[in-house]
């Protein structure tokens, strides 16, 4: 709104009549003109022109609203004013000769071309507060995704904290009992069948127990991505052989035939344990779901690949139950008796893929199941390895029950043995029997066993050190192996593996 | 004879003034933003009392973060100001404020109310009690308001009515 002084009245007068038509044809006919006069105190005076051509009220009324807190004694210019429900004017409070008009007439086109104008530049003042608004999200999404991932570590941390306690505090009894068991079955099994009953018993539970033990810890290892594979010599018959031995008794009590076969006599580089644990797991299904007929376990190593089918006559599987089959804690049928937590087949796909290879099922229902194992593994350099009988051994742990058991084992093996408790007492010892071999727990008390390895390299230790703990973790054997170790075993110490390592030169 | 008040609406644009006014005067809403060329002039007679009765003339004034040239003409002959910020946009809330000083360095110190609008955004709200603190001591009263749902819309109108 703008102020201006007296209109221009003699140029309008001196104007040619046809161009005064011609305005007055343009402001009253194409812009409605219409005005009011008002007094001092704001009434109308006088009115003129058509005020409905203007959306307004047939007195002009707006006109007079308009002119509400204004100055009486200034004239006004608005060039853009729309009353409720009219199109848009120009106004004019003109102070005329002392007596006050208020006048107004159609502005469309200066209200659009403006309209438009303004419409797009405030749509993009809008646009881009929105995308700062976006940006500034983005930047705290980001900030709490740090912050979540922070904690998620902790967790993690804190997840591979608790798995590597719960190792060594299950790994290192369960070591005892099997140890202990091993030696009392020796020394006791041939006095009676009913002993012998009563060990047989015994060693299925602690088993049983120990492999429920590890398949949780195993599943949350390789979940986190943290389980070690610890490679070592297998021979493919005394594997085969293992197995049968193993499943036998159990196919005989159901009445199952139960075929083994290798396809020839070699040495693998692969971790045996964690084969074996596939292979349980597979045949033990096997055996569990065949009501009647055969099972047969068939084991061939061709080109860097050990591949094992373990094939049965049970009811076989459809396409769906096949395809959940290897999800956790799955059963194909919740109603049967069968024991187990469900984890054995996720856990072993998900060792096979660990170790590189791959479980396939082939079944078809009504006619049996076939599983294949392949993992890549290589032949063992066998020429390095040495007699086992005529070693000696120098075995330092903390824990004077899994001392003396290994004591015994390995003396019962034809090893000659000494034992340490610490760090001191195993410098001593390497000093006195200079030892081929140092068997050497990680957590001695509070002492750390790759710290007693790097002091025994000072001395000038060349003994063949293997490491020995209940933690399996990737961290533990780093540091091991750091140390000045050869070789890293995790505990339940499988005795075989223990002496394939042993016997590496 | 009804008394009849100017009272003008200041605030940045796509606060919401035309459709607080749109509310107030027809109780209806759009969802299209369409910006303001120019003033609107709208009337509205709201009761004070059983006896006292008002014509509230409200110019709308196209939205703005300063106070343009033709709008310092607008306001004059005010009698009060609704100033409107939008809620989900913390810096309007100080263009609001900002325009209000403005226009009171013209035509004095006249009442003044702050309507924090949009309040049915709230899961994208940017202003807190904290920030409002300045608006308390410059503006009569504060409320939160929304001219979609209609919350606080006829309380604002009335209580600057009220002090005019």
């Amino acid at each position: 709104m703008s102020s201006s002084g007296k209109q221009g009245g003699s140029a309008l007068c001196a104007m040619p009549v046809p161009v005064r038509a011609y305005l007055e044809d343009v402001m009253f006919e194409q812009r409605n003109l219409v005005g009011l006069e008002i007094d001092s105190g704001g009434q109308c005076i006088d009115r003129f022109g058509n005020f409905q051509n203007l959306g307004m009220q047939s007195d002009g009324r707006e006109l007079l609203d308009f002119a509400i807190g204004l100055d009486p004694g200034t004239s006004h210019v608005v060039p853009l004013v729309q009353f409720h429900n009219c199109p848009p004017t120009h106004l004019h409070l003109a102070v005329l000769d002392g007596r006050r008009f208020v006048l107004a007439y159609r502005a469309e086109s200066a209200y659009e071309e403006l309209g438009v104008q303004q419409q797009l530049s405030n749509e993009l003042s809008l646009q881009n507060s929105e995308k700062n608004q976006t940006i500034q999200a983005l930047t705290q999404a980001q900030s709490l995704l740090r912050d979540s991932e922070r904690e998620l570590k902790r967790a993690h941390d804190l997840k591979s904290l608790f798995i590597s306690k719960m190792s060594h505090e299950f790994g290192t009894p369960i070591t005892a009992v099997l140890g202990r068991l091993r030696l009392l079955e020796q020394e006791l099994s041939q006095t009676s069948e009913v002993v012998s009953g009563h060990f047989a018993v015994v060693r299925r539970g602690v088993l049983h127990l120990h492999q429920l033990v590890q398949s949780v810890l195993d599943e949350a290892r390789l979940e986190q991505g943290t389980l070690r594979l610890e490679p070592g010599n297998v021979v493919l018959s005394s594997l085969c052989e293992d197995l049968e031995m193993l499943f036998l008794p159990l196919a005989q009590e159901k009445k199952l035939d139960f075929e083994t076969a290798y396809e020839s006599e070699q040495t693998l580089w692969i971790d045996g344990l964690r084969v074996k644990q596939i292979l349980i797991n597979l045949v033990s299904n096997a055996i569990k779901y065949t009501p009647s007929g055969k099972v047969s376990l068939y084991l061939r190593w061709r080109a860097g690949k050990l591949s094992v089918s373990v094939q049965d006559t049970g009811p076989g599987m459809s396409l769906d139950q096949a395809n959940s089959l290897f999800k956790p804690f799955r059963r194909l049928d919740e109603k049967t008796k069968v024991s187990g937590a469900g984890l054995g087949l996720a856990i072993s796909l998900e060792l096979a893929e660990h170790m590189g290879g791959a479980i396939e099922v082939q079944s078809t229902l009504g006619k049996g199941s076939r599983f294949v194992l392949t993992l890549p593994c290589e032949l063992a350099d066998t020429k390095r390895m040495r007699d086992s009988k005529a070693l000696k051994i120098l075995v330092v742990d903390d824990d004077p029950d899994i001392r003396e058991l290994l004591y015994l084992l390995l003396v019962r093996d034809g090893a000659e043995v000494s034992q340490a408790e610490n760090g001191l007492e195993a410098e001593n010892a390497w000093r006195i029997m200079q030892p081929d071999v140092i068997l050497l727990d990680m957590q001695l008390g509070a002492e750390n066993g790759a710290h007693v390895a790097r002091s025994l390299r000072k001395l000038g230790a060349v003994s063949r050190i293997v490491a020995l703990s209940a933690s399996n973790s990737d961290e533990t054997s780093r540091q091991a192996l750091s140390g000045g170790c050869d070789a890293f075993l995790s505990k339940p110490v499988d005795f075989e593996k223990l002496k394939s390592l042993m016997q590496e030169q | 004879m009804t008394e009849a008040r100017k009272i003008c609406l200041l605030g940045s644009f796509a606060v919401g003034k035309t459709s607080l006014v749109r509310r107030f005067v027809d109780n209806s809403f759009g969802e299209r933003y369409l910006t303001t060329v120019g003033v609107k002039i709208d009337t509205k007679e709201i009761a004070l009392s059983e006896l006292r009765r008002l014509k509230l003339v409200i110019w709308d004034l196209a939205g703005a973060s300063t106070l343009s040239t033709p709008a310092r003409a607008y306001v004059q002959g005010s009698h009060g100001f609704l100033v409107v910020c939008d809620g989900t946009r913390k810096a309007t809330l100080e263009s609001a404020l900002g325009l209000l000083d403005s226009a009171r360095a013209i035509i004095g110190m006249k009442p003044a109310i702050l309507l924090v609008n949009k309040q049915d955004l709230n899961e994208s709200w940017e202003i807190d009690q904290d920030s409002l603190e300045e608006a308390r001591t410059k503006c009569s009263a504060v409320y939160s308001s929304s001219a979609k749902t209609g919350a606080n819309v006829e309380r604002a109108f009335s209580a600057i009515g009220a002090l005019l």
